[in-house]
């Protein structure tokens, strides 16, 4: 070591800083380099596409519903649009799109927005085949423990979310936070797009002579919460499908109402005699009327521990009690709704 | 570019001038070589440069076809089928080509002709799982006579291709009549996409054997086969294809429809001298023959296979390849268009 | 400042750069994450993967255009890269000189002798290019660069993990890493037999500088001839074994320049002329130096065929083979990939494998997938590996190429196998239990397995009635199955009554059960049979691609009942299993 040259060539000097040179410039190189970010860091930090998008792509279709969600007053929006049809609609909502294609489902249309005070909130459109279909989606999901909302004769509302129908759309609207003044936000909001909806014409929804059925279940002692429509099984029976029914409190105890408009008047009674042998067949009996019942002519009592039905038909009409706890509230059931169908053309 | 002073001073001592002046002819020619192998290595680079990187597939030359070989069609009315009965296969043979115009009306002096014959399995001839050496023995001949000047034989069989050659007994009938087996090797294999095809796609056909051929005769047995109701004339394109093609048995009706569009031939012979009735396409016993003492000769391999399926007591509706064929434009299933001859072997004899 | 100075601030830079991009391999854009951070950069630079890949594939890859840089700058210069760059050679240095402290000088100069040894580099640079003309490129086995990377991000970089969670939080598992750690431990431990000893005798890259070095008009040299005594202070840290001090072996000079710094007397310079005292260069090729490395490169070349008796890229190739998703086809894959294990680090699975045996000899140490070890299947969502792969043998994809969306809807997604379900194993197929794991966490929309649902007699499970009413059972004798019969897994249905829906259980003891709904007929005397309610699961090979979500998941946890094998892999082309 000692032996070492003090003196070096000015040559050495030079080639040693021209090395350091390159180091530095490939030190400037490197910062410069890694702020390009690499394709598969771009990916990673991005969502996944969306599968709603890529079918749309694929199909090519448009979807008529999206133009809705172009713009919301006061609602910023906080996302693309995504559309899905039938055929894709279990990409988005897994497991509950059976419900949706029951009841004739036909497009779907969701956005998220951003309003003014940081709330995020997706709308989704849902257009069913019938204002019908519309409300058997809204009913049989109903939120227990739901408010009605202005918005729509069957709207209702939770703490983050609003719900509704017009014409043969359903609509949900879901906040990600639910303070004082979610619910007036969400409702104002709602009440312009439900302006904005076309009411859709109910004759040419192929509603024939539209009649509301559900319009039909009288009025005293009603949940008005409770009306629901079942598109498809209903009361868990195969191939019983279009059935309203709504809940009553009765003086006697609980029990449900039940009513389906059918194409004839022997359907109805077809679909009557069905549902009986259905109840029979699951531990249901032949019950005698208490004595001085006065029942409509043809009704069916059936029984079981703490269980009763009353079926009977009137015209194209299906009217029934289900699930009465007693035999006296579905006796009572039995005599209001038919009061409230005496004046209903058959 | 400056020449770095050389370090030190010792350099100054000793026989300078001598010294530098070697020393810088040196430098010179090190640096010219240095920079010409810089230059030839960049060019090389830019040569081969690949901005883009490789592409998903392989690529390269990709075929549409093995070929149209079908002759000048013949007057109208003249028969474009013919079918003999009989049971020595040479002379029905003989006899069947010389009703549809003679073995001149397939195949010119010079023409190179390839002989699709039927090897799938080493198995005897007497088993009729394969092509019976006879009949190839009476093309070979015919063909010769008619001036040919090569005589190919070839098939990608199913067993390994020598024994499957050599047990069927045709790579000694192509021996002693002078044709040249060609036995499938992967060098003959070249991709091929059928224009318009969905199963066959990029896909390894024999299409070396086809090299500088000018006429293509098909000599088929006629064989029950489990999976698509019948092996004839069509099915025996099989043989042209190559890589795992058994993929195609999921769909055999298309791929055979698609088989005849690949190549379309000069003349197939249907050879139902003896069918193989039960146990297709490989049989394996004698019980599994029954003799049907037909042979068919057709332009069209569809009319063909329609003819034939009834050897088998089947009816062409049993093979939905054949509409698929037709439907395709690979012929025809109305044999009546094509001026049908029938003759008997003892009668035309006599 | 002194060269030698600059040398070791330049050595020390690439190592730490080296030991940078290592660790900033994960991805992420975090200052130590991947970012846009050019990991691949000193993998580019290596002329030797340029060579191989060209001479196997007849192309040059964009990025490896570096490589052809640095080894035009060693025409000129030398073997600057050795010296200066080499993150391998640092590392070797270092552990020489660890190895032979307080040596004395002498000593030192007689372990730099420059020995017939040297001569093994360039036979194995012959036979590697041999082998890459005939398209099996095995230069990463040695090749500094792609061997220092595998060594370090596999084998050292994981034990920084477990506990202390420098890179991952969780610890990375590497299939027989043990290998790849030992052929670098045992690399460094040869470095006290002789100083720099896989630079001197084995580096096939150190080979192809010291050719080029032959050529260079600038070189290390001693000025005059003049006898300088026999001090040898220069070759006493002579870092190439190229004796400074005598006839300098110019090919083997690494420019480490400790002569020049050394020498008492400054006679030995870097200058435009030859050493005054006289130069040779291994091999010589007038002599038998040509006709070994012409035997080298002659069995390279024989060598390509027996790499491929076992025909482990052709039909002997192992089913359970699958390649990173973007893999060109085996056979062009095999003339790229250089084993430097970028995809191995960088995948967030941990599912690329170092090949061991699945690969077959000529692809050891490629990457290949083990849904097993790793921690998920290949992500939908993840394009790393194409990406960080130096030489495109994984082609660096794009998140619609992936997915076959856009572009690309035709072509389909990326496959890289088939899943299947081993019936014999699967729960639900073979033991009667629910489970269907596998049909949950399969990401293909729509979902690449389907289910079906059946009612399976349990065994044990035929139950004498000794009462009925609505929907309570009283059983004649207590249940006793295995499973928990009010998991709602579970149904009733009528003995003899094949053709009634079953009722579900909701719950019970020993001799009660309580169904969801009454039981049709249920009376005292009769029977019930219990049914489990199974959905088994059934793949759809034109929907599944392979990422194996499904087998990582199985519940089977060790030969697992649902498994990826390669058939219907998209890099095959045709041929695959679905017409």
């Amino acid at each position: 070591m000692a032996a070492r040259r003090k003196r070096i060539s000015r040559q050495q000097r030079w080639t040693a800083w021209g090395v350091l040179t390159v180091l530095a410039a490939i030190v400037v190189w490197l910062g410069l380099a890694q702020s390009r970010l690499n394709p598969a860091v771009l990916v990673a930090l991005s969502p996944p596409p969306p599968p709603g998008a890529a079918a749309s792509q694929a199909s090519g279709r448009t979807f008529a519903d999206a133009a809705w969600l172009e713009s919301l007053p006061t609602a910023e929006p906080a996302g693309p649009t995504e559309s899905y049809d039938a055929e894709t609609l279990s990409d988005r909502i897994d497991g509950k799109a059976e419900l949706y294609l029951a009841a004739n489902f036909q497009e779907m249309s969701i956005r998220p927005f951003r309003l003014p005070d940081g709330t995020r909130l997706e709308v989704a459109i849902y257009t069913q085949a019938t204002p019908t279909d519309a409300f058997a989606v809204l009913s049989s999901q109903r939120r227990p423990g739901a408010k009605p909302s202005p918005v729509s004769p069957d709207a209702y509302a939770t703490e983050n979310a609003l719900y509704f129908t017009k014409g043969n759309r359903y609509v949900e609207m879901t906040a990600d936070r639910a303070e004082a003044s979610t619910g007036p936000a969400l409702a104002a909001l709602a009440l312009k797009l439900a302006e904005a909806l076309p009411a859709g014409d109910a004759a040419a929804a192929g509603q024939g002579a539209a009649r509301d059925v559900k319009a039909l279940f009288p009025a005293e002692g009603l949940d008005p919460g409770s009306v629901r429509l079942a598109a498809s099984d209903a009361m868990g029976m195969e191939g019983f499908s279009n059935v309203y029914t709504a809940e009553y409190a009765l003086p006697a105890g609980p029990a449900t109402a039940l009513l389906a408009e059918r194409d004839t008047a022997e359907t109805a009674a077809a679909d009557a005699r069905a549902f009986a042998g259905f109840l029979k067949q699951n531990g249901y009996a032949p019950t005698p009327p208490p004595a001085g019942a006065a029942l409509p002519a043809g009704a069916v009592v059936l029984g079981t521990v703490g269980s009763y039905e009353i079926l009977w038909t009137t015209g194209r009409l299906l009217a029934g009690v289900h699930d009465a706890v007693n035999l006296e509230a579905a006796v009572e059931l039995t005599a209001r709704l038919a009061a409230s169908l005496k004046d209903v053309t058959p | 570019m400056t020449l770095p002073k050389p370090p030190g001073e010792g350099a100054a001592t000793g026989s300078p001038d001598l010294r530098q002046g070697l020393d810088r002819r040196q430098f010179l020619r090190r640096l010219a070589g240095a920079s010409v192998l810089a230059v030839a290595a960049g060019g090389l680079g830019a040569a081969l440069y690949d901005p883009k990187g490789p592409a998903g597939a392989a690529g390269g030359k990709v075929l549409a076809s093995l070929g149209d070989f079908r002759a000048a069609p013949p007057p109208a009315g003249k028969p474009r089928l013919a079918t003999v009965h009989g049971a020595d296969r040479r002379a029905m043979f003989d006899l069947g080509v010389k009703a549809l115009g003679g073995m001149e009306a397939f195949v010119s002096r010079g023409d190179v002709v390839l002989l699709k014959v039927n090897a799938a399995f080493a198995s005897p001839a007497i088993l009729g799982a394969t092509t019976h050496p006879d009949l190839l023995a009476a093309a070979i001949e015919a063909c010769r006579a008619a001036g040919a000047s090569r005589v190919l034989v070839t098939d990608n069989p199913i067993n390994s291709p020598e024994s499957c050659f050599e047990v069927s007994g045709l790579s000694g009938a192509a021996r002693s009549s002078g044709a040249t087996t060609l036995l499938p090797r992967p060098a003959l294999f070249s991709p091929l996409t059928l224009p318009g095809g969905r199963l066959i796609t990029d896909w390894p056909v024999l299409a070396g054997a086809f090299a500088g051929v000018t006429k293509v005769i098909a000599l088929a047995p006629v064989k029950d086969h489990q999976r698509a109701g019948a092996s004839m004339s069509l099915k025996n394109f099989y043989g042209l294809l190559g890589g795992r093609r058994n993929i195609f048995h999921q769909d055999i009706n298309g791929v055979i429809a698609e088989l005849g569009q690949l190549m379309r031939p000069t003349l197939v012979v249907l050879d139902g001298v003896s069918a193989m009735m039960a146990n297709g396409p490989t049989g394996g016993s004698l019980a599994d023959l029954k003799a049907t003492n037909t042979m068919i000769f057709s332009v069209d391999p569809v009319a063909a296979d329609t003819l034939g399926v009834a050897l088998l007591g089947r009816a062409p509706a049993d093979l939905p390849y054949l509409a698929l064929a037709q439907a395709a434009g690979v012929g025809t299933m109305d044999v009546a268009s094509l001026a049908p001859v029938t003759l008997t072997l003892d009668k035309a004899a006599g | 400042m002194r060269i030698v100075v600059a040398r070791r601030v330049s050595q020390g830079f690439f190592l730490l750069l080296f030991l940078w991009f290592c660790l900033v391999a994960t991805v992420g854009a975090g200052w130590m994450q991947l970012r846009g951070w050019p990991i691949n950069w000193l993998l580019s630079l290596d002329p030797l993967t340029a060579l191989g890949t060209m001479l196997a594939t007849h192309t040059l890859y964009a990025p490896l255009l570096w490589g052809l840089g640095a080894l035009a700058l060693t025409l000129f210069v030398g073997r600057f890269f050795c010296g200066f760059v080499c993150p391998l050679g640092t590392l070797n240095q270092m552990t020489g000189w660890l190895a032979r402290l307080g040596r004395a000088p002498k000593d030192r100069a007689e372990d730099n002798r420059p020995g017939r040894g040297q001569m093994v580099k360039y036979a194995l640079l012959a036979f590697f290019l041999g082998c890459a003309a005939l398209g099996g490129l095995q230069t990463g086995l040695l090749d500094p660069l792609p061997l220092v990377f595998r060594s370090v991000n596999l084998a050292l970089l994981p034990l920084a993990d477990p506990g202390v969670g420098v890179i991952h939080d969780a610890s990375r598992h590497y299939e027989g890493v043990w290998w790849i750690g030992l052929v670098f431990l045992a690399i460094l431990a040869l470095n006290a037999v002789r100083p720099r000893f896989f630079c001197r005798m084995i580096c096939p890259l150190g080979a192809l500088f010291g050719l080029a070095a032959r050529i260079a008009p600038w070189r290390i040299g001693k000025a005059t001839d003049k006898s300088c005594g026999d001090c040898r202070l220069c070759e006493s840290h002579c870092e190439g074994g190229c004796r400074p001090s005598g006839t300098l072996v110019v090919s083997e000079c690494l420019l480490c320049c400790n002569c020049l710094d050394r020498c008492p007397s400054g006679r030995i310079g870097f200058s435009g002329r030859a050493s005054a005292a006289g130069e040779t260069a291994v091999p010589d090729f007038s002599r038998r130096g040509a006709v070994a490395l012409l035997a080298a490169g002659a069995a390279g070349a024989l060598a390509a065929p027996l790499w491929r008796v076992e025909d482990a890229a052709g039909l002997g190739r192992s089913p359970s083979l699958i390649r990173p998703p973007g893999s060109l086809d085996e056979e062009r894959f095999l003339a790229r990939c250089i084993r430097c294990g970028q995809c191995m680090r960088a995948c967030p699975s941990n599912i690329i494998q170092p090949s061991v045996t699945t690969a077959g000899l000529i692809g050891l140490w490629t990457p290949a997938l083990n849904y097993r070890l790793g921690r998920s299947g290949c992500q939908p969502n993840c394009i790393a590996c194409g990406q960080v792969c130096p030489t495109a043998a994984i082609r660096p994809l794009s998140l619609s190429e992936k997915l076959g969306q856009g572009d690309y809807t035709a072509a389909g997604p990326i496959r890289l196998g088939t899943a299947f379900v081993d019936r014999t194993r699967c729960l639900p197929w073979a033991m009667g239990r629910p489970c269907i794991v596998c049909q949950e966490v399969c990401p293909v929309s729509p979902k690449a397995i389907a289910v079906r649902e059946v009612f399976e007699p349990v065994r044990g499970g035929r139950l004498l009635l000794a009462g009925a009413r609505g929907s309570t059972l009283a059983l004649a004798r207590p249940l006793a199955v295995s499973g928990n019969p009010a998991s709602g897994d579970y149904y009733v249905r009528l003995l003899g009554a094949p053709e009634a829906n079953p009722v579900r259980l909701v719950g019970g003891g020993a001799t009660e059960l309580t169904l969801a709904a009454a039981l049709p007929a249920a009376a005292p005397g009769r029977e019930v049979e219990l049914l489990v309610h199974l959905m088994q699961p059934q793949v759809d090979p034109a929907r599944c691609v392979g990422c194996g979500m499904c087998e990582h998941e199985c519940p089977v946890s060790g030969l697992r009942a649902i498994r990826v094998t390669s058939e219907n892999e998209s890099r095959s082309g045709p041929g695959r299993m679905l017409a």
